[in-house]
């Protein structure tokens, strides 16, 4: 295994089984997000969690504006960690822009997986009228950049590295560190602009993984017209709607997540040792 | 609900993790133009511009359920009649204490707000200024890159110039033929000799050398053979010259050599050598001799005085019959 880009990543290993479940974070948050899903799954799978460059524990030296101005800076990365894990294919769950950075690394190294699922996934954020329906004018993405801003999200860490400076207040920093949305305030904006900028649309059609979209109920961020739209792209792919609200359901209704992977990846055969 | 949270000089709001609003205080009722009644068992998202359902959700949501606590977050709420109303919000979520609306046991998240109108106009002017500082000093680092890459072209450049420079001067210190140094080197070397001399209060010496008919050898066996006779000859006064003293070509087939830090008797020996050498030495022409003219600095004595010596000490050794040295201080002859 390759340490250094496990280490890169924060990555974690736990459970074991014989395949491999790589559980990718959604936008701005880190591996902690999949605490109430994850264990479900250590008892048949060997279950990694991760951090993106520029966010949780990993490595933010190795963050480069360049390469994270896009999503494929992202994917890239995805196929560097399946690398490392080993020789094999993994059953890839991404979470929101998770899913989409999963997509497209499951284009750059189809033979790597055995399927993707894709929680709360949007190819493409911003309305293209008459015939697509992401959800937001650019405006309205704008103002929720704006809000990003207002709130400090990103400033925990910016925030920690100046108290870290102050030796009569460590325990400040580490109380700042632990915040889970702790992101370097540069990535939080350049990985806000990646994804709710972004249009991949044009790349459904290349997907050649067995793939299922989880799509939430009341979703604003990712509508159901943006989930269909992803299901009518990608040839041979499962949708599934949820009972569950909103745009986290592996934090808000965490018993039908892993109920209905579970189902799924069962009726793939992916259960049989 | 209580009196004093009904009034309280802050908005509460209480809801379940669905987001349904169970109980909402008159304050926040008053705040955002709506009944009691038109808000209990309504959606939260109701209350809010679709950004910030978005930040909601993305943002909300995932701290209530990793933290149960939210803090100090900012979102902007909508009044009734559709106007912005931007709060500072913190929320704590908690296992239900058995309010009228919530099953015993179920978890409600309870939420205080403020209206923060002029702090939100403050901060939006300061993160405007934020921005434009980050983009400044994004700036400000792109061109101090350009600027340092700049630099290192400019010191790559100046050391190929220093090369350049090195060859262009050796060229203009050496003679072609020979590779000796020409003759404007030689003066160079001579005068620091000479004022080097005076300095340490050591004396130089100098040595001119002179091939004895030399047009003859030209005459009889051509220019190619003569040239070759003056690189050979070259090669053995470099040789002979060492690290310590430098040879140069002084005219056509006159050689110089300066040495410093020598004194009559060193001069005098190694001249003797060279021209027992070039004596003895296998021309491939004819024999070939040399004629050596030696002078060593006095006190105060020029450089000028110093050639003048060595060229009457020269034309001493010709005149006596040539292949022979001469030191112009006591006009010792060898040989």
């Amino acid at each position: 295994m390759n340490q250094t880009t496990l280490k890169r990543h924060a990555v974690r290993i736990s459970g074991a089984g014989p395949k491999t479940i790589v559980f990718a974070p959604g936008f701005g948050c880190d591996q902690t997000m999949w605490r109430l899903v994850a264990p479900a799954f250590e008892k048949q799978f060997r279950v990694v969690l991760f951090d993106y460059v520029g966010s949780g524990k990993s490595d933010y030296q190795a963050y480069s504006s360049e390469t994270y101005s896009t999503l494929e800076g992202y994917a890239q990365d995805i196929v560097a960690i399946i690398e490392a894990l080993g020789d094999g294919k993994v059953i890839f769950i991404g979470h929101s822009a998770g899913g989409t950075i999963g997509m497209l690394a499951s284009i750059l190294a189809p033979e790597r997986f055995e399927r993707l699922i894709m929680l709360g996934p949007s190819s493409c954020y911003v309305n293209a009228p008459p015939d697509y329906a992401g959800g937001f004018e650019r405006e309205e993405l704008e103002a929720l950049i704006g809000m990003m801003d207002l709130n400090y999200i990103g400033w925990a860490k910016y925030l920690s590295q100046a108290v870290m400076q102050n030796a009569d207040r460590p325990s400040l920093a580490g109380e700042l560190e632990e915040s889970f949305c702790s992101t370097d305030p540069l990535v939080a904006r350049e990985f806000a602009q990646a994804v709710f900028f972004s249009d991949y649309r044009d790349r459904l059609q290349h997907v050649k993984v067995p793939s299922l979209i989880l799509q939430c109920a009341e979703d604003i961020i990712a509508p159901e017209s943006a989930g269909a739209h992803m299901h009518e792209g990608i040839a041979g792919s499962t949708f599934m709607k949820m009972a569950a609200t909103g745009h986290c359901p592996h934090m808000s209704h965490p018993e039908e997540t892993i109920r209905l992977i579970f189902n799924y990846l069962e009726k793939e055969g992916m259960l049989d040792g | 609900m209580d009196e004093r949270l009904d009034h309280a000089p802050c908005g509460f709001l209480s809801m379940a993790d669905d987001g349904r609003i169970t109980e909402v205080n008159q304050t926040l009722c008053g705040l955002l133009g709506y009944t009691r009644g038109e808000l209990e068992g309504r959606l939260v998202s109701l209350l809010m511009k679709r950004e910030s359902i978005a930040f909601y959700q993305l943002y909300f949501v995932p701290m209530i359920r990793m933290q149960d606590k939210v803090e100090a977050m900012y979102l902007a709420l909508l009044s009734k009649s559709g106007e912005e109303v931007p709060v500072l919000l913190n929320a704590c979520r908690r296992i239900g204490s058995g309010g009228p609306e919530i099953d015993c046991g179920s978890p409600e998240i309870d939420c205080i707000c403020f209206p923060m109108k002029e702090r939100y106009e403050y901060e939006k002017a300061l993160l405007t200024v934020k921005q434009e500082t980050d983009e400044r000093n994004r700036l400000k680092k792109k061109q101090i890159a350009e600027l340092e890459c700049l630099q290192k072209e400019l010191e790559a450049k100046q050391q190929e110039l220093l090369v350049v420079n090195d060859k262009l001067r050796k060229l203009a210190d050496t003679d072609g033929l020979t590779g000796l140094r020409n003759r404007r080197s030689f003066h160079e070397h001579l005068t620091e000799a000479v004022r080097h001399s005076e300095e340490s209060r050591q004396p130089v010496s100098l040595l001119l050398i002179d091939i004895d008919n030399f047009k003859l050898i030209n005459d009889t066996y051509g220019h190619l053979v003569g040239d070759s006779v003056l690189q050979e000859m070259g090669r053995l006064l470099t040789e002979e010259a060492g690290t310590d003293n430098v040879a140069a070509r002084y005219g056509g087939e006159e050689f110089a050599l300066v040495l410093p830090a020598s004194g009559k008797s060193a001069a005098v020996a190694l001249a003797e050598r060279i021209r027992s050498l070039v004596e003895k030495a296998d021309w491939a022409s004819t024999a070939i001799t040399v004629s050596i003219g030696a002078a060593t600095s006095m006190p105060g004595s020029t450089e000028l005085a110093l050639q003048e010596d060595a060229d009457r000490a020269l034309y001493a050794s010709k005149n006596a019959g040539r292949n022979r040295v001469t030191h112009a201080n006591h006009s010792i002859r060898v040989q």
